[in-house]
């Protein structure tokens, strides 16, 4: 195993390297700030940081534990609650107790954590921002008000100046002086450009035969984490990520969602897409989920999927030297089963960026707004020239075993005017192209329903007149 | 903050839970197999094969109890460890040591069940009509309701149902024991010390003062660790009497949500009627409680909800019968409000229901029926105060209810999509252990000769505060600085025979027995400086700010050098005290009496927006005003009436258990079953605390708050049926608690999918109206 910094320390795990983080860090090492609350990344009582080198630079995000492969931290620092205390608070944690933000304290090291990765990483500075920072973190005792306390007062205190150190090191420099991190935190980066020698004779990694592809594992160790531990990981290298020529933009594989929701030229051309992005499950999931690992998932509610389907990306598959292409909306066959054979790899999606007169839009329909699993969720992309359909694209999730492109509806609306006829004609051959199920996240008369709707609601910001005479 | 309080350790992770404990060298590891069946005789049992896989230590069955086999504190109907017939899906078969943790669980995989299955029932009224009860039919009347319905102007009837909740605290079941000696301690995360020391007493058949059972701390509790942590700690204790090496047992969260009960789901028949000026005359109501496998508390749960059947309302004729119902389902425990919340949100509908019949605004009816000084509840207790009123006049004052209502309306004629609801939610719930002898409690104080101060008592910290408070009454009492007192874990060796933490009831009654035990100190301490200073009346000596003052002058003696000199003239400076609430008196064969200390009183405003093209919606605002009396602890108090809030908003909206027809719960993970997130929460949230009550209530004139904000939630229920309504005036509604996003849009569509609502009967008598 690769050794990684443990807080101010490094440490060689000797577990197998698919034992997850919160494992180690609590049995092995006995830090136990870091608790276990529900091992599927829903409740962040195990959030930690992890720090990694991007461009010689050192960036932290906050991650949980439970869903973490210890090989996935190699050469990383991995910070616990442990790792951010000093003989006395720090103000962060005194504005937890002066606002009475802790009741039980299981979760309270967890809020603590990401709020510190949103000192390190804000940009806004603002209470929104924050709390988007812990939208992976759930309390059952506060009701989160004197949390949201806490933080505004962290804002208040620390926001005005800190938005002006937007260049890594020089804004851990200052949160040091700020008494918000501890002094170890200034040394790191370089402790990471030479980490420890190998001792001679043990390559620094063996090649013992069949390994399992990750890429952000983000599901993988919430259905197989017992299974996977004793296996040896392969993970997959976000060697590419954004580019961007002759108006075609080519993901990587290994890209993740947060860094894909940042994206500004993206931003630029999906200008409510971080809002959508928000949607889908929480920051800390968000920083390890990648694009083709949802593509590769093929869950039938798959957020991005859908998004991936309306912009009616190609998805480039590798088997050794040979590559070939797929539009995503053909490689959905079945419930979990990709048109790809054993020996492919997902290595890029691409699709072309929109010009003008172009409308997209993203909605899902849950119990719980933000990270929840959809009922419904659905995107459409549309193209008008002289007012009719230019280009259309449909997609649904939750609707069919597979992420749904709507192949027979979209065939149809090509060439028609956005009418109240058409737009009634498409939901009768929609209707026929779904096929939902009822089950703990709705009822199949629900989700047809909604399948429905979420067109409607896909429509609304640009022919409200007509929707609201339609259906509302 | 003191910096001795919790909060500091929970902020720096140092905070130890049972999972947190470092563990003892020759630690084994638990894990227990439950039935996969809901109902089923047990034919075969082979564990033979899980006990040769490696790291296996022992495998217990029903067989391997020495004592009892059977545990519960009112009935003890539930075994520890089924053995001949099984009655819901997680019920414990046998109980797995090993080495580790891993080899305990993945050993489970080799034992066999075999299992002959019998026919299973779910449902509350199917189980009544099948004579399936776990106690007979409890009535409670007021008035005579048969008389007044020829009197009512307009009388509507409807059902109403309300779901399981899980309690979700983030920690989850465990325990933790060892032997020392002779002792058997166990380190249990639960609620109630003193009953799992009962409990494993039983189960082993050793006295009590062999049995030291300790709760550090808890990670949220909720009444879900008030009866169902005994489970867990007895089936520790069983392996760690035998085996005699220390044993721990920690539920992961799937097994926790599989294995542990929930709040009860209640489906309900109501009846009500008024008079034209919107009068409540009569009020009926029958409530079938879905109680689970066996009783655990539900028979006490029950007898809430007959207590606060009629909420906050004065209505001269009630009629209210509940039964509990005997399912294959986990049993069903505590959760705050106990009962409370499942009545009161029937009434609630009753009103709801009757006021769009009526066509009248449901705030000035809510308003017109509220209790005064002189009403009289269900129960024959006296209401002797106004604070239902002094409230709700609060909260339409401070949060100008009327103008909010003129803004809705006007946003709802301007928008198509989007309409906006408000509803007011009036609360009352009544304070002490509905069942007497528990409403007592001890406390132990020591005062070390260095001046500082250390404190146990039957009180539980689980985030409610009640250290908190307790470290508040012992300086108030000393007048000290808080930084010197230290609040103990608590250890059925230090406080024996306490009552559960529980019923809101902590900080009232240990808190009461703690202001004894420090003014039996007080007092010794006034003695010895009358004696030292001759002073005839030790009661011109006060201790202000950590000296002492005579007839309010300052002499020179700290409280540090009082301590001294004290303990150096062998002055006891420890005492014990105790404390049993007086005046409480009820008669279980006329359903009369005095049950309750007092009441807590408040209204809850809450503001929605719905999205009439999706059925989702957002809680936009939230005020309350809350009666605390004189707050002990304004943080600690405001948090639980923030908190308890947000479960209730749950409880009402997202939290939604579903059971397949085979009794499996289908909602066994965070990613399954939804609890409120921060962005859930409203932005505008303003709490205001009020003196409503104006009569002596709890300790030092504060009053207990752990349970009653929870009720605050069910408003918004009735505010999203307003702004559906908004859209569609005509919107077939319905009493179906949660109000899903997914019952939203089919009332919003007019598409009917009544799911939980079967065979509605809509049946309403107009009347000279």
């Amino acid at each position: 195993m690769l050794p990684f910094i443990l807080n101010n320390r490094w440490v060689k795990p000797e577990s197998p390297e698919g034992t997850v983080l919160l494992d180690f860090i609590r049995t092995d090492q006995r830090l136990t700030g870091a608790k276990e609350g529900c091992r599927e990344g829903d409740c962040g009582a195990c959030m930690v940081l992890v720090g990694r080198l991007k461009h010689g630079q050192l960036h932290y995000t906050q991650n949980v534990s439970c869903l973490l492969p210890i090989a996935a931290v190699a050469h990383c620092h991995v910070v616990t609650i442990e790792g951010l205390n000093r003989q006395t608070l720090s103000p962060l944690q005194q504005f937890f107790v002066d606002e009475y933000a802790s009741q039980c304290g299981f979760c309270t090291p967890g809020f603590i954590i990401s709020l510190t990765a949103y000192l390190l990483n804000g940009t806004q500075m603002d209470d929104e921002e924050a709390l988007s920072y812990v939208d992976g973190n759930l309390c059952r005792c506060t009701g989160y008000s004197s949390i949201r306390r806490a933080l505004s007062k962290l804002n208040q205190t620390y926001g005005a100046e800190l938005i002006d150190y937007s260049v890594p090191a020089q804004r851990i420099r200052r949160l040091i002086e700020l008494n918000l991190l501890p002094d170890y935190f200034s040394y790191m980066e370089k402790q990471l450009q030479t980490p420890p020698r190998q001792p001679s004779g043990q390559p620094l990694t063996k090649d013992d035969g069949a390994r399992t592809i990750v890429a952000g594992g983000t599901d993988l160790f919430v259905q197989q984490a017992d299974d996977l531990r004793e296996h040896k990981l392969a993970f997959m290298q976000n060697t590419r990520g954004i580019v961007i020529e002759d108006n075609r933009c080519y993901v990587d594989a290994a890209f993740n969602v947060q860094e894909l929701q940042n994206h500004p030229q993206l931003q630029h051309h999906f200008p409510r897409m971080h809002q959508w992005f928000r949607l889908i499950a929480s920051m800390p999931v968000r920083h390890r989920a990648t694009v083709g690992g949802n593509i590769i998932n093929a869950s039938p509610i798959g957020d991005l999927s859908v998004w991936l389907l309306a912009l009616d990306v190609t998805v480039v598959l590798q088997n050794g030297r040979r590559t070939r292409e797929i539009p995503l909306k053909d490689f959905f066959v079945d419930y979990k089963t990709l048109a790809m054979t054993e020996d492919e790899t997902v290595q890029l999606v691409y699709f072309d960026l929109p010009r003008e007169n172009y409308f997209f839009h993203f909605e899902k329909v849950c119990k719980r707004t933000y990270l929840d699993i959809a009922s419904v969720n659905g995107a459409m992309f549309l193209r008008t020239r002289e007012e009719r359909i230019d280009t259309i694209h449909l997609a649904l999730g939750g609707v069919a075993p597979v992420p749904l492109y709507l192949k027979q509806t979209v065939h149809f609306l090509q060439g028609c005017p956005v009418t109240a006829d058409t737009i009634h004609e498409a939901l009768r051959i929609l209707e026929s192209e779904i096929q939902p199920i009822s089950d703990v996240r709705g009822s199949a008369d629900y989700k047809r329903l909604l399948a429905g709707r979420l067109l409607w609601a896909h429509l609304y910001p640009y022919y409200p007149d007509l929707v609201e005479k339609e259906v509302l | 903050m003191s910096p001795t309080a919790d909060h500091n350790l929970h902020v720096s992770g140092t905070a130890r839970f049972i999972d947190d404990i470092p563990v003892r060298r020759d630690t084994l590891y638990a894990a227990v197999l439950t039935s996969q069946k809901a109902h089923a005789r047990i034919t075969a049992l082979d564990t033979a094969a899980a006990g040769r896989q490696p790291g296996i230590v022992r495998i217990f069955t029903a067989g391997d109890i020495p004592g009892d086999k059977t545990i519960g504190n009112i009935f003890q109907d539930e075994p520890l460890l089924a053995s001949d017939e099984v009655v819901y899906r997680g019920e414990p078969l046998t109980l797995i040591v090993a080495e580790t943790m891993r080899a305990a669980r993945m050993a489970r995989k080799f034992i066999n069940v075999q299992y002959d299955e019998l026919p299973a029932v779910f449902d509350a009224r199917q189980a009544y009509d099948q004579g399936r009860l776990i106690a007979p039919p409890r009535t409670f009347v007021l008035g005579d309701v048969d008389k007044a319905w020829p009197q009512c102007d307009i009388i509507v009837q409807d059902r109403v149902e309300s779901g399981h909740q899980e309690h979700l605290y983030l920690e989850t079941q465990g325990a933790y024991a060892y032997m020392n000696d002779h002792l058997l301690k166990v380190i249990s995360s639960t609620q109630s010390p003193g009953a799992v020391q009962k409990m494993i007493a039983r189960i082993l058949n050793i006295p009590m003062h062999l049995i030291e059972v300790e709760a550090p701390r808890l990670g949220g509790a909720f009444g879900g660790k008030e009866e169902q942590a005994t489970n867990w700690a007895c089936l520790c204790a069983l392996a760690a009497y035998n085996l005699k090496r220390p044993v721990k047992l920690v539920l992961n969260r799937r097994e926790d949500m599989n294995y542990t009960g929930k709040r009860h789901a209640y489906t309900s028949d109501f009846k009500i009627g008024l008079n034209r000026d919107g009068k409540i005359l009569a009020y009926e109501v029958f409530m079938f409680q879905n109680a689970g496998a066996f009783a655990d508390l539900s028979t006490s749960i029950l007898e809430r909800s007959l207590f606060h059947a009629a909420n906050s309302y004065d209505i001269p004729n009630v009629k209210a019968t509940a039964v509990s119902c005997r399912t294959h389902l986990p049993p069903n425990t505590a959760f705050r409000g106990f009962g409370g919340p499942q009545a009161m949100f029937v009434i609630e509908a009753a009103l709801d229901k009757a006021c769009h019949a009526m066509a009248m605004d449901k705030l000035s009816i809510q308003g017109k029926n509220l209790l005064q000084s002189d009403s009289v509840f269900p129960y024959g207790m006296g209401a002797k105060s106004d604070g239902a009123r002094r409230c709700w006049q609060s909260a339409m004052d401070i949060y100008q209810t009327d103008s909010r209502q003129k803004a809705l309306t006007t946003f709802n004629r301007k928008n198509r999509r989007f309409k906006k609801g408000l509803a007011l939610m009036p609360i009352c719930f009544g304070i002490s252990f509905t069942s007497k002898f528990l409403n007592q409690a001890g406390a132990l104080v020591h005062v070390y000769n260095d001046g500082s101060v250390r404190i146990s008592t039957g009180a539980v910290e689980m985030g409610q505060g009640v250290n908190d408070k307790l470290r508040a009454v012992a300086a108030r009492v000393f007048s000290i600085d808080e930084e010197r007192i230290l609040l103990d874990t608590t250890s059925t060796a230090r406080v024996a025979n306490a009552s559960p933490t529980a019923a809101s009831t902590g900080s009232d009654l240990n808190g009461m027995a703690l202001k004894t035990a420090c003014e039996i100190i007080l007092s010794a301490l006034k003695q010895f400086v009358a004696r030292c200073h001759d002073i005839d009346d030790p009661e011109q000596i006060i201790l202000n700010n950590e000296t002492v003052q005579v007839n309010g002058q300052s002499i020179d003696l700290s409280w540090d050098k009082l301590i001294q000199e004290a303990y150096l003239e062998r002055v006891d400076l420890s005492a014990h005290a105790f404390y049993a609430t007086p005046h409480l008196f009820f008669d279980r064969q006329t359903e009369k009496g005095q049950p309750f200390a007092y009441h807590v009183y408040g209204t809850g405003v809450v503001e929605v927006t719905v999205d009439a093209l999706t059925g989702t919606y957002t809680i936009d605002r939230m005020g309350i005003v809350h009666d605390l009396g004189k707050s002990l602890h304004t943080q600690a108090d405001l948090g639980q009436v923030e908190g308890g809030v947000a479960q209730g908003l749950g409880w009402m909206t997202m939290e939604e258990i579903i059971y397949s027809d085979e009794g499996k719960n289908c909602t066994d993970t965070l990613s399954t079953y939804k609890i409120p997130d921060i962005q859930f929460m409203p932005d505008d949230l303003q709490v205001e605390f009020i003196e409503a009550s104006g009569r002596d209530s709890g300790l030092f004139h504060s009053k207990a708050v752990g349970e009653p904000p929870f009720m605050y939630g069910i408003g918004v229920y009735f505010a999203l049926l307003n702004a559906i309504r908004a859209f569609r005036p005509n919107a077939e509604t319905y009493y179906s608690a949660p109000l899903t996003p997914e019952k939203a849009l089919f009332m919003l569509t007019g598409q009917n999918n009544k799911q939980n609502v079967s065979e509605k009967k809509l049946t309403l008598e107009k009347k000279k109206y």
